[in-house]
């Protein structure tokens, strides 16, 4: 991510007149939220292969030089960043999946909350295993809380988090706390094989 | 500022170790990490120079696109001259002769913007597009755009009128005064 500096610099490059600069802020975007950006629609959309996936995030970002509307002062940058990208890699996503003819995933704010997840001690091969399958279907019914488990248990920044769900810092705390409630249906099972 | 556990009597210190172990897994398979590799920074700046590349390769049209609405112009000005007898007595009262007023009753806009010539250009096409005249003179930072005829309804017109911060149902001729200066 940019310190506010950092953010300041980028924001006077991307608002001038100056091409060569407009990249230069371009490229610094990227380099910083290509990471979150990444992480926050793969986690929903998996099915596609990591190259088209990461062309589509690219692509994403290019939007930004064509963006009329700039953001009006500094401190809305990565706001406006992460909204411009977003829609556009949506957009995308949602067009590739059309022309591969893949099932659109549901909402990965909400998950679907009616369903109810089945296991078979019997599937697994071992306690890692377990967890490994629980991992991916929670992450699989509710992308967005599992990436914000993701990057929390990676010991990424609150903050960082924050920027990603686009929430205050102190919201991002009880939606962590969420993720891992939400999560635990998923892999107790897992764990109660483990005390056994 | 790390996030340290907020409830962590939901999963002990082992368990959130596998769940790290099995995340972090998940995160390789999908191409997830937590900095930019070198490969995709080099690929984006490649994408992101052909994207304003082509962008700079179409305003090298400017001086072409100049040029031929200069000769057109003088050939303009040379059949208005020449007609304008014909254009006199052919003139009615209806609405589509407004928009064949003579120079006099041309509207002046006056438009100042941080690149007149990118502005300028701008406009001609978009009144090319909507098969319109227009004649352009260039002296110092300045640009005069003589453009016409604006009709009432014409939806073509509309983009031009638009940019020109014209109204609507504006008819006639327009004079644009484009001086360089800060953003419109």
């Amino acid at each position: 991510m940019l310190n506010e500096i950092e953010i300041e610099v980028v924001f006077i490059n991307l608002t001038g007149n100056d091409i060569d600069r407009k990249r230069l802020a371009i490229n610094k975007i990227y380099e910083a939220f290509q990471p979150t950006m990444y992480r926050k629609l793969r986690y929903k959309f998996q099915d596609l292969s990591e190259n088209e996936a990461q062309d589509i995030i690219q692509d994403a970002f290019i939007k930004i030089t064509t963006s009329n509307a700039l953001p009006r002062e500094a401190k809305a940058l990565v706001s406006w960043v992460f909204e411009v990208v977003e829609k556009t890699a949506l957009d995308l996503f949602k067009r590739a999946y059309k022309r591969l003819e893949i099932p659109l995933p549901d909402d990965g704010t909400e998950g679907n909350e009616g369903s109810t997840f089945h296991y078979n001690a019997t599937e697994y091969i071992d306690t890692e295993d377990c967890v490994s399958k629980g991992i991916f279907s929670f992450s699989k019914q509710f992308p967005v809380y599992a990436a914000a488990l993701s990057m929390s248990l990676a010991k990424q920044s609150i903050a960082d988090i924050a920027i990603m769900l686009n929430r205050a810092e102190g919201a991002t705390k009880v939606f962590l706390m969420e993720c891992r409630k939400k999560s635990m249906p998923y892999l107790k099972h897992c764990f109660e094989q483990l005390g056994e | 500022m790390n996030n340290e556990n907020d409830n962590a009597e939901m999963y002990d210190q082992e368990q959130e170790g596998r769940l790290r172990d099995s995340f972090a897994k998940l995160d390789e398979r999908l191409g997830i990490s937590t900095q930019t590799p070198e490969y995709l920074k080099q690929s984006f700046a490649t994408k992101l120079k052909a994207a304003t590349t082509k962008k700079s390769i179409f305003a090298t049209w400017k001086g072409l696109w100049g040029a031929i609405l200069a000769s057109f112009s003088i050939g303009l000005l040379v059949a208005r001259f020449a007609l304008m007898p014909a254009t006199v007595a052919t003139r009615g009262a209806g609405p589509e002769a407004i928009g064949d007023l003579p120079d006099t009753s041309a509207k002046v806009i006056s438009i100042t913007t941080g690149n007149p010539e990118e502005f300028a250009f701008k406009v001609i096409s978009l009144a090319l597009s909507a098969e319109m005249e227009v004649t352009s003179q260039k002296s110092g930072e300045r640009i005069v755009l003589y453009i016409k005829p604006f009709k009432q309804g014409l939806a073509e017109q509309q983009p031009i009128k638009e940019l020109l911060g014209l109204q609507l149902e504006a008819v006639g001729s327009v004079s644009a005064v484009i001086t360089k200066g800060s953003k419109k």
